[in-house]
C-alpha cells in the first residue's frame, strides 16, 4: 500500500478514497466479515470527517466582472475588438456592524492604455435594515441605474449605459461618483417599502484637456474638495407590494458647486431633480429616468440655465433570450458652462436595440445597435453595432 | 446505505481465482466500497442538513421531512428578478410534466437570503405568482445552513451590493435523500429530470 499513488493524486477526495480503501484493505486482510469491513469503513470516513480542521478564517472572497467587446461605427470611429473592464469586488466584514466595499477596476482607454480606478472604496456601519452609513468613495445614489448596475457589465441587460449616465471617464455628464458620506436604508411603509438615500461630499470639478474649452471631463475630486464646496443629494423610492411587486418609483435631487480649471474658472451651481420608474417582474424590464437641470452661473452673469435628459428602456426575457430597446434624449443648454465645458456635454438623442443571450447565469453575450444624433454643438450622427461577452466570477 | 450492499463482493467468485489475484481483488473491491461509501456520505447530505427551517406558513420544518419521496429542489430568493424567474418557470414546467405523467413529486424551494426570504415574504411571493399547490414548499433557514445546502448543490452565490448573484440549479432528490438528477441552465429539456421515474 505504501507505494500506492495517494501522494501523487491531487485532491482531498482522492486521498480520502485511498484512505478508505486502506482501511478496507486492512480489514479484509484480517479476514473480517463483510459487515465488519463496512463498519470499519464507516468509522474511518466518520473519523476523516471529524478530523477536518475547524472552520477558520478562509480569507476574503474575491468576485468580479470582465468583458470583451467588438464593434463597428460608421463615422470612422472605433472599430474592431476591445477589452472592456476587469472589475474586482471585495466586501470585507468586521463583525456584524462594520463592513467594507472595494471595487477596483482595470479598463482600456480609447488610446489603448490601461487605466486603473478605485471605483468604490467605502466603509460602512450597519444600524439595521433601516440605516447604513457609508464613508468613502461610492456611486452617487441619484436615479436608479447608477446604483443598480455599477460596473458589472454582466448584470446590466444592455451593452451600454444611457450615454448621459456614463461614468465620468467614459463621457458621463453627471457625477457618477461621490467622495463623502452616504446614509441609506429601507423602512416598511404600508405593505411596501420606502427606500432612502442621503449623501454629501466633495463637489466635483471639470478638468479641461490642456485648458481647451469644451474638452472637459468630470473629476470626482477624490483627494479633496478643490473649491471647498460640498454637494448634497437625496433619493426617495417606494417599492410596491402585492400585485405591483417589482415596481419601484422614486424622486431624487442633487446640488453642488462645480468649477472647471479654465482661466478664469467657470463656477456653476449645478442643481437637478427628477424621478424614475422601474418595473422588474414577469420577465419584463422597464426602466425610465428623468433629470431636470436648473444650473446657476456663479462666475458670470448668464443667470440660470434649464436642461433635461432622460431615457426609457424596455426588455422582455424569453428563456435565455432578452430583446430590448432604449430611447435616450438630452437637451443641454450650451450657454451653460457646466455642459459647454464638458467634451460630451452636447445635446443628443439615441435609439438603441439589442439582443442578449445568457449562456449561463454568469455569462452573457449581447449584440446591440444604436443610432446617435447630436443636435446642437456639432450637428452629426453615427450608427454603431457592438458585441459584448460579459461574465461574472 | 443500500448502495453498499449492491457492491458487496462475493466469496464464491473469489475462490475461482488463483491466490495471486486475491490481494488485488480485495484491494479493488475495498476501493469500490470506499468510493461508494464516500459518495453516499457526500450525496446523501442535502436533506441531512439539520437545524430548524421555517416554511412559508411560519412552521418549523426539517429538510429530512422530505426523505422518502421524490422532491424537486432548488434555491432561490424572492427579490431576484432574473435567474429566479427562469428557475420558477422551469419548476412550473416540471410540475406540468409531473402532472402529465402522474408522478407524485414535491417541489421544495430553499431561500438563498434568509434576511429577505421570510415566511411572510414567501407567502406573498406564492400568492402573487399563484403557486398555491400543496406539494410546493418554500423554506428558509439560517445563513450557515443555507450555505451548506448551497455548497452541496454546487450553487455559489454572493452579494453585489443589493443584488444576490447566484447560479441556477434544479435537482431531483430521490427518496433516500441522494441527488438523482440535476437540471442545469443550458438543459432545454426539463423532462430529463424525471427520466426513469414511474
Amino acid at each position: 500500500m505504501s507505494e500506492k499513488p495517494g501522494a501523487s493524486v491531487p485532491g482531498r477526495l482522492a486521498r480520502l478514497i485511498v484512505a478508505s480503501a486502506a482501511t478496507a484493505w486492512a480489514a479484509a486482510a484480517s479476514a473480517a466479515t463483510d459487515a465488519e469491513r463496512i463498519d470499519a469503513l464507516e468509522k474511518q470516513v466518520s473519523q476523516l470527517e471529524a478530523r477536518s480542521p475547524a472552520r477558520q478564517d478562509e480569507g476574503l472572497p474575491l468576485h468580479g466582472f470582465m468583458d470583451v467587446n467588438a464593434g463597428y461605427r460608421n463615422n470612422g470611429g472605433p472599430r474592431g475588438f476591445a477589452l472592456g473592464n476587469l472589475d474586482f469586488y471585495l466586501t470585507p466584514r468586521i463583525g456584524d456592524r462594520i463592513k467594507g466595499l472595494i471595487e477596483l477596476n482595470f479598463e482600456i482607454n480609447e488610446s489603448g492604455g490601461l487605466d486603473t480606478d478605485l471605483e468604490r472604496m467605502q466603509i460602512g456601519y450597519v444600524f439595521g435594515d433601516a440605516a447604513t452609513v457609508w464613508a468613502g468613495r461610492f456611486h452617487s445614489p441619484w436615479g436608479y441605474w447608477n446604483t443598480a448596475y455599477h460596473h458589472g457589465q454582466q448584470i446590466q441587460t444592455t451593452v451600454t449605459r444611457p450615454k448621459f449616465l456614463e461614468f465620468e471617464d467614459r463621457g458621463g455628464i453627471i457625477p457618477a461618483h461621490t467622495v463623502g458620506l452616504w446614509g441609506t436604508g429601507a423602512i416598511p411603509a404600508g405593505a411596501g417599502k420606502l427606500t432612502y438615500d442621503l449623501f454629501t461630499g466633495n463637489s466635483q470639478r471639470i478638468d479641461l484637456d490642456g485648458g481647451t474649452p469644451g474638452s472637459g471631463t468630470l473629476n470626482p475630486n477624490t483627494a479633496s474638495a478643490t473649491n471647498h464646496r460640498a454637494l448634497l443629494g437625496f433619493n426617495l423610492g417606494y417599492l410596491f407590494p402585492g400585485a405591483l411587486d417589482g415596481l419601484k418609483v422614486g424622486v431624487h435631487g442633487y446640488t453642488a458647486t462645480i468649477d472647471d480649471d479654465a482661466a478664469p474658472s467657470n463656477s456653476t451651481r449645478v442643481r437637478f431633480a427628477g424621478g424614475y420608474l422601474v418595473y422588474l417582474e414577469s420577465d419584463w424590464e422597464v426602466l425610465a429616468e428623468y433629470y431636470d437641470f436648473d444650473n446657476l452661473d456663479l462666475s458670470g452673469d448668464s443667470g440660470t440655465h434649464r436642461s433635461k435628459a432622460g431615457y426609457l428602456q424596455v426588455g422582455k426575457t424569453f428563456g435565455r433570450w432578452t430583446p430590448y430597446a432604449r430611447g435616450e434624449k438630452a437637451s443641454l443648454d450650451q450657454t451653460d458652462a457646466y455642459f459647454a465645458q464638458q467634451e460630451n456635454g452636447g445635446s443628443y438623442d439615441r435609439a438603441v436595440a439589442g439582443l442578449r443571450f445568457d449562456l449561463d447565469p454568469r455569462a452573457a453575450l449581447k449584440l446591440e445597435a444604436n443610432h446617435t444624433r447630436f443636435t446642437d454643438r456639432v450637428v452629426s450622427a453615427y450608427s454603431e453595432v457592438r458585441l459584448q461577452w460579459a461574465i461574472r466570477f | 446505505m443500500g448502495r453498499i450492499r449492491a457492491v458487496r463482493p462475493t466469496r464464491q467468485i473469489s475462490r475461482s481465482h488463483p491466490p495471486i489475484f486475491r490481494p488485488a481483488r480485495r484491494f479493488l473491491s475495498a476501493l469500490l466500497l470506499g468510493t461508494a461509501l464516500w459518495n453516499a456520505v457526500c450525496a446523501a447530505g442535502v436533506l441531512d442538513v439539520g437545524g430548524e427551517w421555517l416554511d412559508d406558513g411560519g412552521r418549523a420544518v426539517s429538510l429530512s421531512d422530505w426523505q422518502g419521496r421524490y422532491t424537486v429542489l432548488t434555491m432561490s430568493t424572492g427579490a431576484c428578478r432574473k435567474i429566479c424567474s427562469t428557475t420558477l418557470r422551469r419548476m412550473e414546467e416540471l410540475q406540468a410534466i409531473a402532472d402529465r405523467r402522474g408522478l407524485g413529486v414535491d417541489f421544495l424551494v430553499i431561500g438563498l437570503d434568509p434576511r429577505s426570504d421570510t415566511p411572510k415574504a414567501w407567502r406573498e411571493y406564492r400568492a402573487q405568482r399563484k403557486l398555491g399547490r400543496e406539494n410546493w414548499h418554500f423554506v428558509s433557514g439560517g445563513e450557515e445552513r443555507t450555505r451548506r445546502v448551497a455548497g452541496m448543490l454546487g450553487i455559489s452565490y454572493w452579494f453585489y451590493d443589493e443584488h444576490l448573484l447566484h447560479d441556477f440549479r434544479i435537482v431531483l432528490i430521490a427518496p433516500d435523500g441522494t441527488i438523482r438528477r440535476t437540471l442545469a441552465w443550458a438543459d432545454d429539456r426539463p423532462e430529463v429530470l424525471f427520466s426513469g421515474l414511474k
